[in-house]
């Protein structure tokens, strides 16, 4: 019977030919990058140099990989997008790197000072490298020694646009918590700078050219990351959480609620010099989570606009402070906690949540 | 043999009926056209689940690689997640996926040199070994290779399928499957069936493709 197929005296020969049917079968099947245009990796990579400066300017790189390797004395800036960035072999090497959708990996490097906004943070076989970091997930280091962090202070006139490119927000930086796969007991592979530390000290500007260009500053009055401090550096008893929600689900409540956010702590900043800024979190809160913390249903209503942005203050009369200046600017709709017992549990509800968030 | 499994089909289930030659020529060829049109739209492989009525299979799939290869990418890709939000992963994570009348359990454990001895803990009853490969990192592709000819000569794996992801083919210095493959003597591998998929699990393509060929394999395995 098979005859009825292979026999050109049958219909079914020539309704279904098998010819046609394999080839369509074996034809390999096409992808995108099958077809996109041919790069040339030199573009994308800076290699073998020394004693160099070297300069990539927005639009240079366009959210593509980008390869660091074998580089010595050299200072090296990224203000692009990049997909991910790896540093390889590098020594007395400066480097700021814009920001990265994906990974900074940094490997086999020694006495490098690092500045760098990204999704993922990894260093492996390091030593002697001090970055200062906006990190939208928990940092990590392996078989890394010598390390010294602190938060990143930076703006440029491309750096709001690149941010949304690479959906990373500014509000959500997790500089200061480090995970170490290879502790040495009774040893700390990292450390943290302290609050009086300079970025330019590590991580010197560009030339006056670039400078005015990019409108680029790396100091802690214009940064458009918050400086914030961490959690170890609470010095006073009184802690307040303030959260701001969208008023919308549009980009103009999220611009708003973000608007806001900086607004009250550039307020703080100016004018209470002993009030700091301990973390700061942006995370999808669902309504469950959002009861445990305020206790309340009464803003369930704004959760589906949006991420949450969650600040901590820490320093004498923050609450009343914080309080006032929502009520004054009317930075709505906000939440202020209240002292009371209850309040550490709902500060460390509040990170709790964001780090189940964070994990898969 | 599709082709084969489709003839045997189509004579088991109709031919009998038949007596009469002329109107069975054109009968099957109806007959034999909606089979057609349903084989391309479902896959002969959907075809053949409907008629099997054993209830879904559940698989243990073990996703290993090298740190930032991209499993924890590839694992959210394959639960139809956002991916642009993810952290290195320091224990592991699971998830159930449904997959052509599958459910797949995949373990994603993370790749930092420190833990990867700690991956054995995990290869006890595992149906199908998934090894992802960042295939723009050159600098450790000797790295990922060693990693792989251990896991493929650890006694409690042994002729367990494996399924290599070349993982980030998006990026600029991404390196093609096959260059991979030859790179890391693919061939060489007697003892087991294996495949070499080229994805980004960021965008999620080529990751589908990879999973088809899982459960033929499974298919194939249980026959």
């Amino acid at each position: 019977m098979g005859c009825l197929f292979t026999s050109p005296y049958s219909p079914l020969y020539y309704l279904f030919p098998q010819n046609s049917n394999q080839s369509k079968e074996e034809q390999p099947k096409v992808y995108s990058w099958d077809i996109r245009e041919k790069v040339d990796p030199k573009d994308y990579s800076i290699e073998n140099q020394q004693n160099e400066v070297i300069i990539k300017l927005p639009g240079s790189i366009n959210g593509m990989q980008f390869i660091i390797q074998n580089l010595e004395n050299c200072v090296v800036y990224l203000f692009d997008n990049v997909a991910q960035v790896s540093i390889d072999d590098c020594k007395n090497c400066k480097f700021f790197i814009g920001p990265s959708k994906g990974s900074v990996f940094i490997r086999d490097c020694s006495d490098c000072c690092l500045a760098a906004v990204c999704q993922q943070f990894r260093t492996r076989d390091c030593r002697r490298i001090n970055t200062f970091l906006s990190c939208g997930t928990q940092p990590i280091i392996e078989s890394s020694t010598y390390m010294k962090f602190a938060c990143l202070t930076v703006n440029y006139a491309q750096l709001p646009e690149q941010l949304k490119n690479s959906r990373i927000s500014v509000f959500n930086n997790n500089w200061n918590n480090i995970h170490d796969f290879t502790p040495v007991p009774g040893e700390q592979n990292f450390s943290f700078f302290n609050q009086n530390t300079e970025l330019v000290d590590y991580v010197p500007l560009p030339d006056k050219f670039t400078c005015n260009q990019l409108k680029l500053f790396f100091s802690k009055a214009q940064t458009l990351i918050p400086l914030s401090v961490g959690p170890t550096s609470r010095s006073n008893n009184e802690s307040v959480l303030v959260i701001f929600f969208s008023p919308d689900s549009t980009g103009n409540g999220l611009e708003m609620q973000e608007s806001q956010a900086s607004r009250l702590i550039n307020e703080i900043r100016a004018n209470y010099s002993d009030i700091l800024l301990i973390q700061t979190k942006r995370y999808e809160l669902s309504e469950l989570s959002a009861e445990n913390i305020f206790k309340t249903k009464s803003f369930n209503n704004f959760l589906k606009n949006g991420p949450i942005i969650g600040l901590e203050f820490n320093g004498y009369g923050c609450s009343q402070r914080c309080q006032d200046l929502v009520n004054s600017l009317s930075l709505k709709p906000s939440f202020v906690s209240e002292p009371s017992p209850s309040l550490s549990h709902q500060i460390d509800a509040f990170y709790n949540f964001a780090d189940m968030q964070m994990s898969v | 043999m599709k082709r084969n499994i489709e003839r045997n089909l189509l004579f088991t289930l109709f031919i009998p009926r038949h007596k009469n030659k002329n109107l069975e020529n054109c009968e099957l060829t109806a007959v034999f056209y909606f089979l057609k049109i349903s084989y391309i739209n479902m896959g002969l492989l959907s075809l053949l689940k409907k008629l099997r009525s054993n209830p879904e299979q559940e698989l243990r799939i073990l996703l290993l690689g090298l740190d930032n290869a991209g499993k924890t990418t590839l694992l959210k890709s394959l639960a139809s997640e956002d991916v642009s939000h993810i952290t290195p992963t320091q224990g592991f994570n699971i998830k159930s996926v449904q997959s052509e009348g599958f459910k797949l359990n995949v373990w994603d454990i993370g790749g930092q040199r420190k833990i990867r001895p700690y991956w054995r803990n995990y290869f006890e009853n595992t149906d199908v070994l998934i090894y992802v490969i960042d295939s723009a990192d050159r600098k450790r592709f000797d790295e990922t290779g060693e990693e792989l000819s251990e896991l493929l000569a650890e006694e409690k794996l042994i002729g367990v399928p494996v399924l290599i992801f070349a993982n980030k083919q998006d990026l600029m210095n991404s390196a093609r499957a096959s260059e991979i493959a030859e790179g890391l003597n693919l061939h060489t591998i007697r003892d087991r069936p294996w495949n070499i998929q080229a994805c980004s699990a960021l965008n999620g393509e080529g990751v589908k493709d990879g999973l088809n060929w899982i459960s033929k394999n499974i298919q194939r395995k249980k026959k």
